[in-house]
């Protein structure tokens, strides 16, 4: 029941993504792409009484190369918003083996599709919500 | 003033832990008035109060380790005995009832949420007492005696004690009491519940009353017998009439 853990199961959910590298922190700099790393953002204490009941919300941020051209890049990182299929963020993470760390997983969407800088280099990229309970 | 937060709330039904399932509890006490008219010269109707009609409602995750629980609840055909601790300090406020009956629960899934469950219990025959807990849901291994609660006077009128066990040794047995004091030194026993044993049964709840004198401070008190290593838990709370 950490958070380190719900991230590993995250993390090793996503590598049934193909080509995806998978990052379980953020990375210093990222070296190959298209990438993901995961980040807690919000978490919520006590949706129950008397237990150690909490809603945790990650961030997974995916990039892909905005090298080449920009439909190109576009394309890229549309496979990864189908809801369903060998490419989609979401039914991967859905699928994630969350053993005692946490009950339930759901990808809630995605947002702020398009250009995105990480340590001071521009990709394109959008970032999915995701929802654990514990 | 004592402000208590609501996860600190507890729930407590016929022998089940139920607080990590609530994500609410609505503790209703209602009374029902009848109007009624005389020719005394007053422009309104009077009203008469009627029965208490108490009820229960919660809201919360469903689990589906819960599932056995409620479905015996539902189908018992007595009723259970309620405990709400609305803080988990000995001496908070604490809602007791000797039978309620769940009456219906219902299971309500939502594509962006986790299953919720409502269920809703109706006190049977005796209202709400609103008792103090004078031993918080606690599992012990040995007989002891729990810190006293200064009532800051006596009284006359009797009181009511709740135990409710919902775990003990296999080769345990558990008497719990009620004991009183006039000076916080020398303990009498106030209330005594029935002794249990593990052997024959690992869960018992029991409401008990007294009509006569109770003196200032009160505690709780708990002997165990059979075989050691002993455990138990349970909880105990009382209220003076």
């Amino acid at each position: 029941m950490s958070v380190s853990g719900i991230r590993r199961a995250i993390a090793e959910a996503l590598e049934a993504v193909s080509g995806l590298r998978i990052y379980q922190t953020a990375p210093e700099s990222v070296n190959e792409l298209p990438a993901a790393y995961i980040l807690p953002r919000i978490g919520t204490y006590d949706f129950t009484m008397g237990g150690a009941s909490m809603v945790h919300q990650f961030e997974v941020i995916v990039l892909v190369s905005k090298g080449g051209s920009l439909a190109e890049a576009q394309e890229t990182l549309d496979k990864y918003l189908d809801p369903t299929g060998t490419d989609s963020i979401k039914e991967a993470i859905e699928d994630a083996d969350l053993g005692t760390d946490a009950d339930t997983i759901r990808v809630d969407g995605y947002r702020d599709y398009g250009g995105l800088e990480y340590g001071g280099t521009p990709y394109i990229g959008c970032k999915f919500d995701i929802s654990v309970w514990v | 003033m004592a402000i208590y937060a609501g996860k600190n709330a507890r729930l407590y039904i016929g022998g089940y832990d139920i607080g990590a399932l609530a994500a609410g509890i609505n503790s209703v006490r209602e009374k029902e008035y009848k109007q009624y008219s005389v020719l005394d010269g007053s422009d309104g109707y009077h009203y008469m109060p009627i029965i208490g009609k108490d009820t229960i409602s919660i809201d919360g995750i469903f689990d589906d380790n819960y599932t056995t629980v409620l479905n015996s609840l539902r189908t018992s055909s007595t009723g259970y005995q309620v405990i709400i601790p609305f803080g988990v300090t000995q001496g908070d406020r604490t809602w007791a009832c000797n039978s309620a009956r769940l009456g219906k629960y219902n299971v309500t899934s939502v594509v962006t949420d986790i299953n919720k469950v409502t269920f809703d219990l109706v006190v049977d025959t005796i209202p709400f007492d609103e008792c103090k807990s004078l031993h918080p849901a606690a599992t012990r291994t040995t007989s002891s005696n729990g810190s006293s609660i200064n009532e800051s006077a006596g009284s006359s009128s009797g009181s009511v004690g709740y135990l409710q066990i919902w775990s003990l040794g296999a080769n345990d047995t558990l008497a719990v009491k009620i004991q009183h004091s006039t000076n916080d030194t020398n303990w009498s026993d106030l209330i005594t519940f029935t002794t249990l044993d593990g052997a024959s049964a690992t869960y018992t709840s029991e409401r008990k009353t007294t009509s006569s004198t109770v003196n200032q401070y009160i505690r709780a008190a708990w002997t165990f017998g059979g075989v050691s290593p002993y455990t138990g838990t349970f909880i105990v709370a009382w209220k003076r009439v």
